[in-house]
Formats: structure tokens, C-alpha cells, sequence
């Protein structure tokens, strides 16, 4: 039986969907069968990040209305040596229109036959929010260091308790290592005891994500760079591994990302 | 100080108020018309009411209440 994980974060645009790609790319890395799972309807970009849109055939509204099968609806993305997967979202939907009944039984039996399934989560706390925790083991809140993400953020881990899901961690996107050292950023620290879960990643701003999204290569492809080590050592976590995530000191003289590629052990 | 502290002030204000059952308005009108109710039967002293809302451990509520009467003022 595998691992159901959720990527959500409550505000949109800090980065589900790239973290969901890469994190299923450096799982694969590792050996894992993972299926990812785009439950944005309506507003479907995984394939894209992913690279491997034109090769999708039926979504998940198709699985939903009974045109195909689970097994028909998986697009394998050919790099990983078919270890990575995809299950599309429907762009010409609205997520009220996904059953959970359906959305379940679609996690139930790629459960079975996947070691991951990660679920790239729609912003909000609406409905297609709500299904797409509904099945999850895990949850990764994914936050950026500014404020509404960050209030936001709670709000979605209340959530995530009320409905009994155990495993809550934190991944801390998009962090300005200038800021950071100017402290114009809210501090790795003070993000931790705000939200007071498990920190499992902080990735730094970095212009390749862009770059690489425009072409459809996510950053875990690349060997040996800064951010695919950084998505590999969480993969690593989510694996069980335990590799230390420690805060970064701000104010010494030692460069920062230095620092940080110290405290996480990369 | 630095905006990055200021930032992370402001959310712990917030977020404590976020997580409660009640706004600071609807706390306060509470507030007040326990103090209405009670000075119907009671010489109650409104200014000094204090009531608090505390989250106990499992993640339910506790609601208490301080309601100082005034001495008594009847002539003897």
C-alpha cells in the first residue's frame, strides 16, 4: 500500500505545482513509484511543469464520467524510466464537478499500485481543497516567507488537524537569501513557531525554476544543482531518511547559502 | 526594527485571533450584554467585568468570568 500525500498551501501561486513535479521527479530518483495527481480542475498545469502535456490522453473528469479507466488516464513521463505518472486535471471543468466518491476510488486503487501518490492541491479551502485531502496520509504546506501566505497557511493546517490528518510538515518556498540577511524576510524561525509543524524543506528563490518550467525540464532533472539536491534531500525525508533540516543564523559572516547547505546536510 | 520582525509580530497577533471562536467584536458585545443581563438582578460594577477565553488542552474552550458586585449601599 502507498503513501497518499497532499501538496497544499491555502494561498495560490507559492509553488504547489512545481514542488509537487519535482518532488515526484526526486522520488523516482530514489527508486519510488510515484504517481502525481493534478486535482486543480479547471485550472490544470501540472502537465505542463512536467513537460509531458501533449502526451495526455483522458483527465480525470474522464475517469470521473466513466470514458476511461484509471490505468487509461495515466501519462508516464518517459525521462524516469516509467517510475513517474501523471493523472491530469480536466481544464474545461470546475472542481464541483469531481464526485468525492469518484476522486476516492481513483486514489484507492493508484494506492495499491503506486508507492507515491502525490496530490497537487487547488489554492482555497473550498471544495476541491477539501477532496483533495480527503484520502491523504501526509500533508506538506508549502508557504512562502510573507504574511498572507503565512496566515493562510494556519488556517489550512486547522483544517488539516480537524480532519484527523496526522502528518503535517512544512516546506518554506521561495526564500530571498538577501532578504533574508537583511532580515526584511520574516525568519525561518519565526515562520516555525508560528505554525509550530515539522519543517521537512526551505528552497531558496532561484530564476531556474522559471527557466525550467518554460521548458517543461523540472530542476530535479538537472544533476547536481543547488535546488535538485535541496528536492531530493526532502524526497529523502519523505522516504523515511532522517536528515536534520536545522534553522539558518543570520548575521555572521559566512554566506548564507553556505549555511543553509550545511544545516540540511546537502 | 526590522520589517522582517515586524512581519512576524503582526502574525502572531493575527493568528492568535484567527484561531479563536470569537471576533474582538462579537467578545466584546458579549461582554457587554452578560453585564446588561446580570445588572438586572445584581448591582454588578461593569467597568471592573473580566472574561476570558481560554483554548484548553483538547482543543475545546473555557469561558470565565470575573463579576464584582458593589458593596452593598442599602442604609441600615
Amino acid at each position: 500500500m502507498g503513501e497518499v500525500i497532499v501538496i497544499t498551501s491555502g494561498k495560490g501561486g507559492v509553488g504547489k505545482t512545481t514542488i509537487t513535479a519535482n518532488l515526484g521527479v526526486s522520488l523516482t530518483q530514489l527508486g519510488y513509484t510515484t504517481c502525481l495527481i493534478d486535482a486543480d480542475i479547471g485550472l490544470r498545469n501540472l502537465d505542463l511543469v512536467l513537460g509531458i502535456e501533449n502526451k495526455v490522453k483522458y483527465n480525470l473528469m474522464d475517469i470521473s464520467r466513466g470514458i476511461c479507466e484509471v490505468d487509461e488516464a495515466i501519462t508516464y513521463d518517459s525521462r524516469s524510466k516509467k517510475l513517474l505518472c501523471l493523472i491530469a486535471a480536466s481544464q474545461g471543468h470546475f472542481k464541483e464537478d469531481l464526485s468525492k466518491e469518484k476522486f476516492s476510488e481513483v486514489i484507492r486503487k493508484l494506492k495499491e499500485k503506486f508507492h507515491y501518490v502525490l496530490i497537487d492541491s487547488p489554492a482555497g479551502i473550498e471544495y476541491g481543497f477539501k477532496n483533495s485531502i480527503r484520502n491523504a496520509d501526509r500533508a506538506l504546506i508549502v508557504v512562502n516567507p510573507e504574511v498572507s501566505s503565512i496566515r493562510d497557511a494556519d488556517r489550512v493546517i486547522g483544517i488539516l488537524e480537524s480532519e484527523k490528518i496526522k502528518k503535517i510538515q512544512l516546506i518554506i518556498n521561495r526564500v530571498n537569501l538577501d532578504l533574508l540577511k537583511s532580515r526584511e524576510i520574516i525568519s525561518l524561525e519565526d515562520i516555525q513557531e508560528i505554525l509550530d509543524i515539522p519543517l521537512i524543506g526551505v528552497i531558496q528563490e532561484d530564476k531556474s525554476i522559471i527557466i525550467s518550467s518554460n521548458s517543461g525540464k523540472p530542476v530535479s532533472y538537472q544533476k547536481e544543482t543547488m535546488l535538485s539536491s535541496i528536492f531530493s534531500s526532502i524526497a529523502k525525508r519523505i522516504s523515511g531518511e532522517t536528515i536534520p533540516v536545522q534553522m539558518i543564523n543570520t548575521g555572521k559572516t559566512e554566506s548564507l547559502w553556505n549555511k543553509v547547505k550545511k544545516t540540511l546536510k546537502i | 526594527m526590522k520589517t522582517g520582525k515586524k512581519a512576524a509580530d503582526r502574525l502572531k497577533n493575527i493568528i492568535s485571533e484567527d484561531r479563536s471562536v470569537l471576533s474582538v467584536g462579537s467578545f466584546r458585545v458579549l461582554k457587554k450584554e452578560i453585564g446588561n443581563i446580570l445588572s438586572k438582578y445584581l448591582d454588578i460594577d461593569k467597568r471592573k467585568i473580566k472574561i476570558q477565553l481560554e483554548q484548553t488542552e483538547n482543543e475545546s474552550y473555557n469561558l470565565s468570568a470575573d463579576l464584582p458586585i458593589k458593596p452593598s449601599n442599602k442604609k441600615e
